[in-house]
């Protein structure tokens, strides 16, 4: 019963994001959520009782990836400026393919100042990349005399960046290759001489899709921006 | 004459409402009643000017990308070469942004989805920042191994970024966090041969 029930709120947070990436959250309505999501209205009332509550869910489970992605760099070791890399790549990609993170963003954008923000998704990814940027200082990682605010700072400004003008009409391979020049300009400046060559800027295996530059065109994640598509034409 | 100075100003002070009423709801939520209240005009002076909420978006991004503009007229006019140029840009444009409520909804208005709307400005800045880049590379001002492009990526990343955390918090409009962007990133970005010597800061007397 319990694993049902669960099953029915993460169907309903996944249409939420899709009707929010799509819509946006002003012009999302909860009739059409819980009909995407195969359930009734009173189902939907049943598990969140209205439309804040179904987006601070979907901005949660955004945040939550964000968690996971953060723990799987840290279990496999990965040093952290190489960390910081690959969670700009897996920012990147995010962007692109997944509705859930979209919809993080718009909803964060499109809310902001109208209602404390549960969880302000630019916000959690700063303080992520301030996180790895602490352990790279701690471990002698950055460059001597360049301080704490100013990379700080760029850092900062470089994920909600991302996030801000990047989001759409570029491929994944694209937004891949930007990331990694826009990496090759920064490394120099963050890490000290000589060490850049200890790092990769171009994307992890994992975030470059599976079928390397052209993928997303196949099912799964991909699959969202066909349906977004279908929908917004049906 | 009066009539047409007196229209002239009804339509300013529809666009600032606009911008604030946008800034304040968004654009999907922002109601036509509440920016014409804003301006202390009638709802019918508003549609005598602006025939929907969509042209009162454009009005205000038409009058955010007039304050680009000038902004990087200005900066390319003044400053000794093209990285001195990008750097007193970056700095006016902040500056701008922190005090010109119209240039920042004008921004904001390009990263909100629910408008459908193309993110215009940004792609002026970015267009703007690429073109003094590649000037750069021909006069010989980049340092080795750093090309125009990706640097373009980088500084257009940031500067999108400190708009967005900065619609939020003006402390990363601030003088001080822009100086420190630039300390960091100037260094690595050039190569001899200048022809100043580069500051991080802004022009002296802005």
């Amino acid at each position: 019963m319990q694993a049902r029930s669960e099953r029915s709120r993460r169907r309903l947070v996944r249409a939420a994001a899709e009707m929010f990436d799509a819509h946006g959250y002003a012009d999302a309505t909860l009739g059409r959520i819980a009909q995407a999501a195969g359930m009734t209205k009173g189902a939907l009332y049943f598990h969140f009782g209205s439309k804040d509550g179904l987006a601070d869910a979907v901005q949660e489970q955004g945040h939550e990836l964000l968690r996971r992605q953060v723990r799987a760099l840290d279990a496999a070791g990965t040093p952290p400026v190489q960390g910081l890399i690959d969670l700009t790549h897996r920012l990147a990609r995010g962007l692109r393919e997944d509705p859930v993170v979209r919809a993080g963003f718009r909803i964060t954008v499109e809310c902001a100042g109208r209602r404390p923000p549960v969880a302000d998704l630019h916000a959690a990814w700063v303080r992520e990349a301030a996180r790895l940027l602490e352990r790279a200082r701690e471990a002698g990682r950055l460059r001597d005399g360049v301080g704490d605010d100013g990379p700080r700072a760029l850092l900062a400004a470089v994920v909600c960046g991302i996030s801000g003008a990047w989001g759409a009409g570029l491929s994944t391979a694209e937004l891949a290759s930007r990331v990694a020049a826009l990496w090759a300009t920064l490394l120099p400046a963050l890490v000290p001489p000589g060490e850049q060559e200890r790092y990769r800027t171009q994307a992890p295996s994992g975030a470059r899709g599976r079928r390397g530059a052209g993928a997303g065109a196949d099912g799964g994640a991909g699959g969202g921006a066909g349906t977004r598509e279908a929908r917004s034409a049906a | 004459m009066v009539k047409q100075a007196r229209a002239a100003r009804t339509r300013e002070s529809l666009i600032r409402a606009a911008a604030e009423v946008f800034a304040q709801d968004g654009f999907a939520l922002a109601s036509l009643a509440a920016i014409s209240k804003r301006a202390g005009v009638s709802n019918g002076a508003l549609h005598f000017h602006f025939e929907s909420k969509s042209a009162l978006a454009r009005a205000v991004e038409e009058q955010a990308m007039e304050a680009v503009r000038r902004i990087t007229e200005q900066a390319a006019a003044r400053a000794g070469g093209p990285l001195q140029a990008l750097v007193e840009a970056t700095h006016a444009l902040m500056t701008e942004l922190s005090g010109n409520g119209v240039l920042r909804a004008g921004f904001a208005l390009g990263g909100d989805a629910s408008r459908g709307g193309g993110a215009a400005l940004r792609r002026e800045w970015q267009r703007w920042v690429e073109d003094v880049l590649r000037q750069a590379r021909r006069e010989g001002l980049l340092a080795e191994g750093v090309s125009p492009d990706g640097a373009a990526s980088a500084i257009v990343a940031a500067t999108v970024g400190f708009e967005v955390l900065g619609s939020t918090d003006r402390k990363w409009l601030s003088e001080q966090v822009i100086t420190q962007f630039w300390g960091l990133l100037l260094p690595r970005l050039a190569g001899g041969g200048q022809p100043g010597e580069l500051r991080p800061t802004p022009a002296a007397g802005e």
